[in-house]
């Protein structure tokens, strides 16, 4: 036992007697250093899950909706946090985030001029849309990553909503 | 420094090249990012605008230390009601400019949303000048 309750009463030490019923043990009765180590590495574990939830690499992005990578496939490792879905490009111009993904259906030179305007650096192009070779090399120039998915706008957002990833408003 | 870059209305292959052209130097010339986003969503809404509504257009950029000033001036039917125009929704996009994911009416109102100062004068049958200024070293909106 670290310290009684008795004395840290009799010690006027609120602050450690609150801390001390926090690390009791209640399997043996007692607040040893063991407990705290076991609280401490939940605390640890809670918080690295906290971090790390709400963000996505666009290869675990990619395997969760059977999608495929058309383009910018060394940069897989790269997350993204929010997510817009839009087919309407002055819409996707508003918006102001990074690390942002774009899903839309719109599949064109358009969509990627948009992307690299708003400083998107992936979109996702539901409903099995086909991407043009000149869309990947526009793409390509750019750095960006093009995916495609078999999924609707709707299916695929609430995929990515379930797996955390947050939308703008 | 002063640019210039022809558009050619219906291609909307080479749409936005200029924005890009744009983009790229301003970023070489290390200008704030939040102030780049700004010059090239109206620069790019306005290129647009000319290639979904004009016959041919120019645009002259401006680039001094402290501001950006664009100018875009096209060939086309202009518009009849500048003021209805500005409003949120309001648009005459042909079907095929809206299968391209324009013509919602939010181009003119968010030109005017990231601009400094914005002008916009149009001669119905002759075509419509757009004068767009943002201060380099602000980001506010």
């Amino acid at each position: 036992m670290l310290i009684s309750d008795k004395q840290l009463i009799n010690n006027n030490i609120p602050f450690l007697y609150i801390l001390n019923n926090i690390f009791y043990c209640y399997f043996c009765n007692t607040v040893n250093y063991f407990t705290i180590i076991l609280y401490l590495c939940a605390a640890i574990i809670i918080i690295v899950y906290l971090g790390n939830s709400g963000k996505m690499k666009l290869e675990e992005i990619c395997s969760a909706l059977n999608g495929t990578v058309v383009c910018g496939g060394d940069k897989t490792h790269r997350e993204v946090t929010h997510a817009f879905a839009s087919d309407l490009m002055s819409d996707v111009l508003t918006v102001n985030c990074n690390k942002l993904l774009l899903i839309t259906g719109l599949a064109n030179m358009q969509t990627i001029r948009t992307a690299e305007m708003s400083d998107i650096e992936c979109i996702l192009f539901v409903r099995n849309k086909s991407v043009t070779t000149e869309m990947t090399n526009l793409a390509d120039e750019l750095g960006m990553t093009l995916i495609t998915c078999p999924l609707t706008m709707f299916r695929a957002s609430g995929e990515l909503y379930k797996a955390g990833i947050k939308p703008l408003f | 420094m002063t640019f210039e870059y022809k558009v050619q209305g219906g291609d909307f292959t080479h749409a936005g090249y200029a924005s890009s052209q744009v983009k790229k130097m301003l970023k070489q010339l290390g200008v704030d990012s939040v102030v780049i986003k700004r010059v090239v969503v109206c620069l790019y809404e306005a290129e647009v605008n000319i290639v979904a509504h004009a016959w041919d257009g120019i645009i002259s950029i401006v680039l001094d230390t402290d501001t950006i000033f664009m100018k875009l001036t096209d060939n086309g039917p202009g518009i009849a009601s500048i003021e209805q125009a500005m409003q949120k929704g309001y648009s005459t996009a042909s079907p095929e400019v809206r299968e391209m994911g324009f013509g919602a009416g939010m181009g003119l109102p968010n030109i005017s949303a990231n601009a400094d100062r914005f002008i916009i004068t149009s001669e119905p049958g002759k075509g419509t000048t757009l004068e767009i200024t943002i201060n380099l070293n602000s980001t506010a909106v």
